[in-house]
């Protein structure tokens, strides 16, 4: 295994006055468990408010967790720093969803990708460049494009600069927080294309976080299904979207409107009543009660375990306990 | 038949005039809207979409131009109204628009009843504030919002977005228009609340009789909503038809690669289909077909001359020379 992520909580104090005195918590993630395994796709969908970003961004390190442990290639890196800190960040990169933010504007495109092999690696400047340009080759810019600025580049084309640089140190896991939601289709296409030769090159793990279910299914190996800051459901993924256990799962995947005359839609889809109320008071009981068509009295009352309905499997709902 | 049409758009063309140039946005559109029909305009971000949408109610920004063609709506030619018309006749009236954003559109200083009270009174007439309260309450209720006594009394950023949108298409619909115009509602949503609203928009288009434009660039959605489909690219028509026809039937090159990008299955199945290159620099002009650049089937004919519309079947149209010879 690459990265087990273990009972993994935070909470966010919210403050009030002029004394910053903490009034209560935004629990954005609480007490998820999963692990990535070497050459995976692992995705993690979920709708805004779900957590599942929160989640990216205890794995990059940008918040220290309330609780719980990061455990990566089988070291505690929860409370990394120094030396132990910097090697982490280079086996682990990421890929957002807005590609300008993350490219400083006064560099020029090959500047960006060689400026961490350059710090990085053991290579002289010359050979920095080299492997720079072959990096932005592969990722399908012209060289004409390398010496530009990124606000002269387009949204599909900065997206692949931000991919080359994250690959640049040949990572063992890059985290993609949502890299196709702002593109076309047709661009979002050449992405995911980009990203699955990338992925077979060299042999990484990707975490996906996204809410789109298209992208998810189409690429990744396995998926966990987030709901108000815990994880409802895991499975591989083709089991998940054939045999959906959860009711939020079974609603989210029936909401996804597709280009496709002969499925009957009505008859199929499930819509949940409401919206997700707010993770500073969530429901007691499951989470979902309030909107579940199915909800049971425990339901209200109880948080439901963690049920392994086949291998690998996984639903936390009170319908699978065995009667 | 001719009595059914509600919005007839004729050969629209549309600049926007910046630093950098002249835009050429819309390139000869043609529409025609029966009434209780959804026609759903899709495509790409930048092929002209919200620009269609927005000259439709006469709401296009200062630097936009008309430089040719005709909006008809049922009798009203709608390019030749003064402002003064529009908005007392027309716009709202007749003629209302949802955005992808709709705190964008509201003022954060009032609450929703007080934006309500306000359609109410000036399209309606309605001054006695009682009454016009009590026609805002039953606006919310017909758009499903829980609890509208107490939405009635809130500020835009007390609500989700979904919630937000529901205000939007409550106001939009107040005074009762015929015709509603729905730029990428559900754009901005989360795809549960997406078909929340998605299911609204379908019912409330029955039960009013409604026609609608909806403008998206995601076919899902539009199979979803519409009966019509028409595919626009650079700011021209590519293909239009029934829903059916468009998804299960598509002739035009660029139809059927817009349909491909589409992930469906997994990865290791098959291998996603793209559309190498990238959109015509719309400051330029396009002698030929806008798409022969990134076309496999271009021949010479198609980089010079813009290609005629074919119909194809049943009120099914595509622009394209490959279907010359049939
Ligand atoms: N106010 C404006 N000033 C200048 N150019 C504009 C303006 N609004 C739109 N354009 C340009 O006109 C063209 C068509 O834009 P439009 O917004 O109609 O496209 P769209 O299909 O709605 O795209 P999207 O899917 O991104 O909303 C684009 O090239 C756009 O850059
Ligand atoms: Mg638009």
């Amino acid at each position: 295994m690459l990265l087990n992520i273990l009972n993994l909580k935070m909470y966010f104090p919210i403050k009030k006055g002029i004394f910053g005195r903490v009034v209560g918590y935004v629990k954005a993630v609480d007490d998820i468990t999963f692990s990535v395994n070497l050459n995976e796709v692992y995705s993690l969908v979920g709708e805004s408010g779900s957590g599942k970003s929160t989640v990216a961004r205890c794995i990059l390190k940008l918040y220290e967790p309330t609780s719980g442990r990061i455990l990566f290639e089988g070291r505690d890196v929860t409370y990394a720093r120094g030396r132990e800190l910097l090697e982490y960040r280079m086996k682990i990169q990421a890929v957002f969803q807005n590609p300008y933010l993350s490219l400083n504007p006064r560099m020029r495109i090959i500047d960006i990708v060689a400026e961490p092999i350059l710090e990085h690696m053991d290579v002289d400047k010359a050979d920095a460049y080299r492997i720079a340009l072959e990096l932005l080759e592969k990722v399908g810019l012209s060289d004409e494009l390398t010496r530009r600025y990124p606000s002269s580049l387009s949204g599909g084309q900065a997206q692949r600069v931000a991919i080359a640089r994250a690959i640049a140190l040949k990572p063992k896991l890059v985290v993609l927080d949502e890299p196709t939601s702002a593109l076309d289709v047709s661009l979002q296409a050449q992405i995911l294309n980009l990203l699955e030769d990338l992925y077979n090159e060299y042999r990484m793990s990707y975490l996906l976080i996204s809410h789109d279910l298209s992208v998810v299914r189409y690429i990744s190996d396995r998926v966990g299904v987030m709901y108000l800051g815990k994880l409802v459901e895991e499975s591989y993924t083709e089991n998940l979207f054939e045999n959906p256990l959860h009711p939020y799962t079974q609603a989210l995947i029936s909401a996804v409107p597709e280009p496709d005359a002969t499925r009957s839609k009505l008859s199929k889809r499930i819509v949940l009543p409401g919206e997700p109320p707010s993770a500073i008071s969530p429901p007691s009981g499951c989470r979902l009660n309030p909107r579940c068509p199915h909800a049971m009295d425990i339901c209200r009352r109880e948080e439901p375990p963690i049920i392994e309905i086949e291998k690998g499997h996984t639903v936390s709902c009170w319908l699978y306990t065995k009667a | 038949m001719v009595r059914d049409i509600i919005l007839s758009i004729n050969d629209l063309h549309i600049d926007y005039y910046t630093p950098d140039g002249v835009i050429r946005a819309v390139r000869g559109v043609s529409i025609e809207l029966c009434k209780g029909e959804s026609l759903c305009i899709v495509g790409e971000s930048g092929s002209g979409k919200s620009t269609i949408g927005l000259a439709t109610i006469r709401a296009l920004p200062q630097n936009a131009v008309i430089t040719r063609g005709a909006i008809l709506y049922n009798d009203i030619d709608i390019l030749k109204l003064s402002e003064e018309e529009m908005s007392k006749r027309v716009r709202g009236k007749e003629i209302s628009i949802v955005f992808q954003d709709p705190a964008a559109m509201f003022n954060p200083l009032f609450t929703v009843g007080e934006i309500l009270l306000d359609v109410i009174a000036t399209h309606l007439g309605i001054r006695d504030r009682r009454k016009a309260y009590e026609y805002g309450i039953n606006m919310l209720k017909l758009v499903e919002l829980p609890d509208p006594e107490r939405v009635v009394n809130s500020y835009p950023h007390e609500l989700s977005g979904g919630m937000l949108q529901r205000v939007a298409i409550a106001v939009a619909l107040s005074a009762n228009p015929k015709l509603l115009i729905a730029d990428e509602p559900t754009t901005m949503l989360d795809v549960t609340i997406q078909a929340q609203i998605l299911d609204l928009l379908k019912r409330l288009r029955n039960e009013l009789s409604l026609s609608m434009i909806f403008i998206t660039h995601n076919l899902g959605v539009a199979a979803e909503v519409c009966n019509r489909i028409m595919v626009l690219y650079a700011g021209t028509l590519f293909e239009e038809g029934y829903t059916e026809d468009i998804l299960t039937n598509p002739i035009h090159p660029y139809t059927r690669r817009l349909l491909e990008c589409i992930p469906r299955a997994g990865r290791r199945v098959s291998r996603l289909k793209f559309i190498p290159g990238t959109l015509p620099d719309l400051r330029t002009p396009i002698p030929g077909c806008p798409f022969a650049p990134r076309c496999e089937y271009t021949t010479d004919i198609c980089r010079k001359t813009p290609p005629p519309i074919y119909e194809v079947g049943y009120k099914h149209k595509v622009s394209c020379h490959l279907y010359q010879k049939r």
